[in-house]
């Protein structure tokens, strides 16, 4: 009986040997949330260190045309400025009656991505500001265009972000014409607002930020742009984000966490 | 320890030199979302000049070191590295040197356990019930082999034939 097993076993080995190391690949899904001791932080720390040499003498290389786009920014910004001036004196009174948090209130700490890792359902990046910058689990990440992600993880210097281009999020988003709120998500394709009904009255353009009723965000900072408006064929409307996060570079963390449950459940 | 070391140096410098390569050159190399996977085609590489199971505990060992690099789901690039060594590993060459001789049966091998390991990832996720599936299998799946499989023609004309990863 013995030898039987043996022989079997030794026949067998190797699928015995992938189903065993299949299987712990399965038990490893079914934990994915666990931070394994703190290992993942420490490991993407540790490799951050090493792409923050090669960044940065990259970074070095481009500052002339950096300087150039950044010139251009600040002129178009100028000019955005004083037409928005106007606008916000006479907001501003009715902002204080209502009590509308204000999100260009929150203090910002600028931060450089280091790497960014492309999955078919997920976009993440490292930045290069960690603890000892004050960021923390649950703080969102933007650009000058618009909302890129939120702090997933965080280690002393250095922070891993999980984009908005990534299937487990789910933001609550606001349409600035009117003011009508819906989920986004990310389908492995691109941004949707999911189960819109035809009474969504959602435009081709119509500019989306983050709603007063996100648990994850704070309210107002711009997500994306309606592509395709929902219709009788389908109930889910495209949405054109706002950052292109396949070129940016430098980006912002918003020193703010809405969901503090969410920040400590985290860590 | 010290020999283990020794003995699989090569191997050791090729996992270090693929894993720069997916951290810095990967991202540069993007198109959208989809990026060539330096990793995978070394697994699947190690996995036809070797046996089964040393192939199936570099392929875990490899996962799980990316997982815990940036993955989003833990475990999930483990098990696709995992497929992708299992079917890979039943087509063998004997050296790098063969598969130059033979590489568009080495090209069809990548694209074939690269399609299987996509295929897990896309079966484990929600996705799987969605009326996007036909259009992500074509996107995501196809495509992203496709660039794969590109990246694993260059990568093998531009290594030298017999240096690495003879058999003794």
């Amino acid at each position: 009986m013995l030898e039987k097993i043996t022989l079997f076993i030794y026949k067998y080995k190797n699928f015995l040997i992938f189903a065993l190391l299949f299987n712990l690949s399965l038990v490893l899904i079914s934990h994915s949330s666990n931070e394994f001791f703190g290992l993942r932080t420490y490991v993407f720390s540790a490799f951050a260190y090493f792409n923050n040499l090669i960044v940065s003498s990259e970074n070095y290389f481009n500052l002339i045309s950096e300087n150039q786009k950044l010139r251009e920014i600040n002129a178009k910004l100028l000019l955005e400025n004083t037409r928005l001036r106007a606008a916000a004196n006479n907001s501003l009174k009715y902002e204080k009656l209502l009590k509308i948090q204000d999100t260009s209130n929150f203090p910002l700490i600028s931060a450089s991505i280091l790497t960014k890792y492309y999955k078919p359902y997920s976009i993440n990046f490292v930045i290069d500001k960690g603890l000892v910058d004050s960021v923390a689990v649950g703080m969102p990440v933007m650009n000058e265009e618009g909302l890129l992600g939120i702090v997933k993880s965080v280690s002393r210097n250095h922070s891993l972000v999980s984009s908005i281009f990534n299937i487990d999020m789910k933001i609550t988003i606001r349409n600035s014409r009117n003011n009508l709120d819906g989920i986004l998500s990310y389908d492995g394709n691109s941004l949707t607002i999911i189960n819109a009904t035809n009474l969504f009255d959602m435009q081709y353009g119509d500019m989306i930020y983050t709603s007063d009723f996100s648990s994850l965000f704070p309210p107002k900072i711009p997500v994306g742009y309606i592509q395709k408006p929902n219709n009788d064929k389908s109930t889910d409307i495209r949405v054109k984000p706002a950052a292109n996060i396949y070129e940016t570079d430098k980006v912002f963390v918003i020193k703010f966490i809405k969901n503090l449950y969410l920040s400590n459940y985290n860590q | 320890m010290k020999n283990i070391a020794k003995n699989n140096l090569h191997i050791i410098l090729a996992t270090f030199s693929f894993f720069v390569l997916q951290i810095i050159v990967s991202p540069l190399l993007s198109i959208y979302n989809i990026a060539p996977d330096f990793m995978l085609i070394l697994v699947i590489t190690y996995a036809t000049l070797n046996d089964h199971i040393p192939s199936m505990l570099y392929a875990f060992i490899v996962g799980i070191f990316m997982d815990l690099y940036l993955s989003t789901n833990f475990g999930s690039l483990t098990l696709q590295y995992l497929l992708a060594s299992f079917i890979a590993s039943y087509f063998k060459f004997n050296s790098v040197y063969y598969i130059k001789q033979f590489i568009y049966k080495f090209i069809f091998v990548v694209f074939i356990a690269s399609i299987t390991s996509s295929l897990s990832f896309l079966f484990l996720n929600q996705t799987i019930v969605s009326y996007l599936f036909f259009y992500n299998f074509i996107n995501l799946v196809i495509f992203n082999n496709l660039y794969n499989v590109i990246i694993a023609f260059i990568i093998i004309t531009i290594l030298p034939g017999k240096l690495f990863y003879e058999i003794k």
